[in-house]
């Protein structure tokens, strides 16, 4: 059990006292309930820690889907003065801008016979590579094709042909992260990365049909295209190969530097850099080449969804109405203005395991959104259900503009792969309406429901927070996994 | 001698291997073990028919370990060999000289195997105790799945 002292100081807030090496308190957003869950992990440690970190500002924060990570807990917020603050490569993580994409459409439940959904699903799994070594959804990139992702993101993939310029405008950041330097990316990651875009991956990565099951509020549905019992794609996927080998090499680097930089951190994971130095600047070009990379990845990966839909249902996808609703990354430190004690100041946002969720009026937001908000996209466990959010008012005075990411798992893999034992996996999810294809069944195994939080009960704490609201509630009715 | 012995653990996201031997080198043999085990749901059809030379170089004995796993992880996901069996012939703090048997499989069998984003530092570690002449080597590593 955890003893780090945690004090409630709103019916939803919880803050960890500023005491010896934190320069910051730590805040987690949570119930009763979740927080009793969060005591059983490490992970409010590493609140702490992190609350430890050169030049943090503000709260070290922890959203309610925090579960223990590496260095950062998975789940957790911290912004960092960008003057003279540093940038913890752990703040990020491995998948840099592992994210989450929903298109819509114009079809109805309905238009999904047994059938209809069957062949979609398999059509889904082959033009989505996912797994390991997954390649082949479009040709092996030459080494100049993989600059101009690195550098362009989604609009290489646009002028490709992979999409059209609204999906641009429907993507954080316009999907390309500038200040992007392929220079800092070593010939080891843009090895990974040639052969990957447009492939899902594995582990918690997922590809699924949903139903919009559910709707909080019709008037922020109509603003992003949703209406009941629609039949949507949500895809959640990152940087692939190319983004793991940049941490790892950055990690690498940095860690054995600590003392050159006169950091003293309480653990060596948060290995950081100042972001006014070269290691700080070298980082952060090559986490934009990733972050720019997984969203040329996701795009691609739309537009293999787009292909099987105009197959399965011989319609162009125009006139299905396959539009991007938006897309978000979790993963991702970011250079943004914002508000702290009446002061304006430019700080490096670390979102790990969290999501960007800039509220109506906020420059950054598509101005098809400007009026209500940026959709927030929260998923959660395969056989349960996903959230649309908007982000609130309260993401900027509370929690840098940020909210959750997702479920976040309560039992671990090993544990996961125990109960599921003797069960019939996939006929149990196709009693619930989900048909499933999975390239192994210990991932299946490994991501079965009960391995999760109720991300329900998330999206709730972080509402009544005023952070962000739920928007819609999404039901799969088929996954493919990797 | 008996071989070293691996046992997987537990970690909220993760997964993760507890390693133990009477060498350095027993401990790297039973991470290739407990490794392959992590990433392939079954073996028992698969028959080694080829082999690798494994040089890989370390600043410490923990160091080694990621950097022993992370090549046999890239051999798996480059050459999509599948390392069975491992013998550490020369270990020392800064690398090691090891021969991996085993064998490439197809596309469809490497899709199954469970991707590895990282070997991670966290909690990394890799170190001996004496007690009553008797040298016992520890070392766990997590991956991030």
């Amino acid at each position: 059990m955890n003893e780090i002292e945690v004090k409630k100081i709103e019916p939803y807030l919880w803050e960890i006292p500023k005491t010896g090496e934190m320069h910051v308190p730590g805040r987690i957003f949570a119930s009763e309930e979740l927080m009793a869950a969060i005591r059983t992990d490490h992970s409010l440690e590493q609140v702490r820690n992190v609350a430890c970190l050169p030049g943090v500002v503000g709260w070290s924060l922890a959203m309610p889907d925090i579960h223990w990570g590496y260095g950062f807990p998975i789940g957790g917020v911290a912004a960092t003065d960008a003057r003279s603050g540093a940038i913890s490569p752990g703040g990020v993580g491995y998948d840099i801008n592992c994210g989450v994409r929903l298109a819509r459409s114009d079809l109805v439940f309905a238009d999904l016979d047994d059938t209809v959904r069957r062949s979609l699903i398999d059509r889904l799994y082959q033009l989505v590579p996912s797994g390991v070594g997954a390649s082949g959804a479009i040709r092996k990139l030459s080494r100049g094709d993989l600059e101009n992702v690195l550098v362009n993101g989604s609009r290489w993939a646009i002028e490709q042909g992979y999409g059209d310029t609204l999906d641009l405008e429907h993507t954080e950041a316009g999907g390309r992260l500038g200040g992007a330097d392929p220079d800092c990316v070593s010939d080891r990651a843009k090895k990974r990365g040639l052969g990957q875009v447009g492939t899902l991956g594995s582990g918690n990565h997922f590809l699924e049909v949903q139903r919009v099951a559910r709707l909080f509020d019709t008037t922020l549905a109509n603003a992003y295209g949703l209406f009941p019992d629609q039949i949507v794609v949500m895809i959640h996927s990152g940087s692939r190969g190319l983004g793991y080998q940049v941490c790892d090499d950055s990690l690498k680097r940095i860690r054995p530097r600590l003392a050159d930089f006169g950091y003293r951190l309480p653990d060596v994971q948060l290995a950081a850099a100042p972001l006014d130095s070269p290691d700080g600047r070298s980082y952060l070009g090559a986490m934009r080449c990733a972050a720019n990379y997984a969203w040329c990845n996701r795009q691609v990966m739309l537009h293999k969804v787009r292909e099987a839909f105009q197959e399965i249902f011989r319609l162009p996808a125009a006139r299905l109405g396959m539009r991007l609703v938006y897309d978000v990354c979790h993963n991702i430190a970011k250079i943004e203005e914002h508000e702290l004690d009446g002061r304006r100041m430019s700080v490096c946002v670390h979102r790990k395991g969290a999501t960007r969720a800039f509220p109506a009026g906020h420059a950054e937001v598509p101005p098809a959104y400007r009026d209500v908000g940026q959709p927030v996209l929260v998923p959660g466990s395969m056989g349960n259900y996903s959230y649309v959010c908007a982000g609130a008012a309260g993401a900027m005075e509370k929690t840098f503009g940020s909210t959750c990411h997702g479920a976040g798992r309560k039992m671990s893999r090993t544990q996961s792969k125990k109960r599921s034992r003797g069960r019939d996996l996939i006929g149990e999810m196709e009693a619930k309406g989900v048909v499933v294809r999975a390239t192994g069944m210990r991932t299946v195994a490994e991501e079965m429901p009960h391995a999760y939080k109720d991300v329900a009960d998330v999206v709730e704490v972080m509402e009544a927070a005023g952070v962000s609201r739920r928007v819609a509630e999404l039901k799969p009715i088929g996954v493919v996994k990797g | 001698m008996t071989p070293g012995k691996f046992v997987e653990i537990d970690h909220t996201a993760d997964v993760g291997l507890d390693l133990e031997g009477e060498s350095p080198a027993e401990v790297l043999e039973a991470a290739q073990r407990g490794l392959t085990c992590l990433l392939m749901a079954d073996t028992s059809d698969l028959v080694s028919d080829a082999e690798r030379a494994v040089v890989v170089t370390a600043d410490g004995y923990p160091d080694l370990l990621k950097a022993w796993c992370e090549e046999l992880y890239r051999l798996l996901e480059e050459e999509s060999f599948v390392a069975l069996e491992s013998q550490v012939s020369a270990v020392d703090p800064e690398g090691c000289v090891g021969l991996v048997k085993g064998v490439s499989v197809s596309a469809e069998r490497l899709a199954e195997a469970s991707e590895l984003k990282a070997v991670t530092y966290h909690q990394l570690a890799f170190d001996h105790k004496e007690t009553a002449g008797n040298v016992l080597w520890r070392a766990r590593v997590i991956f991030d799945v």
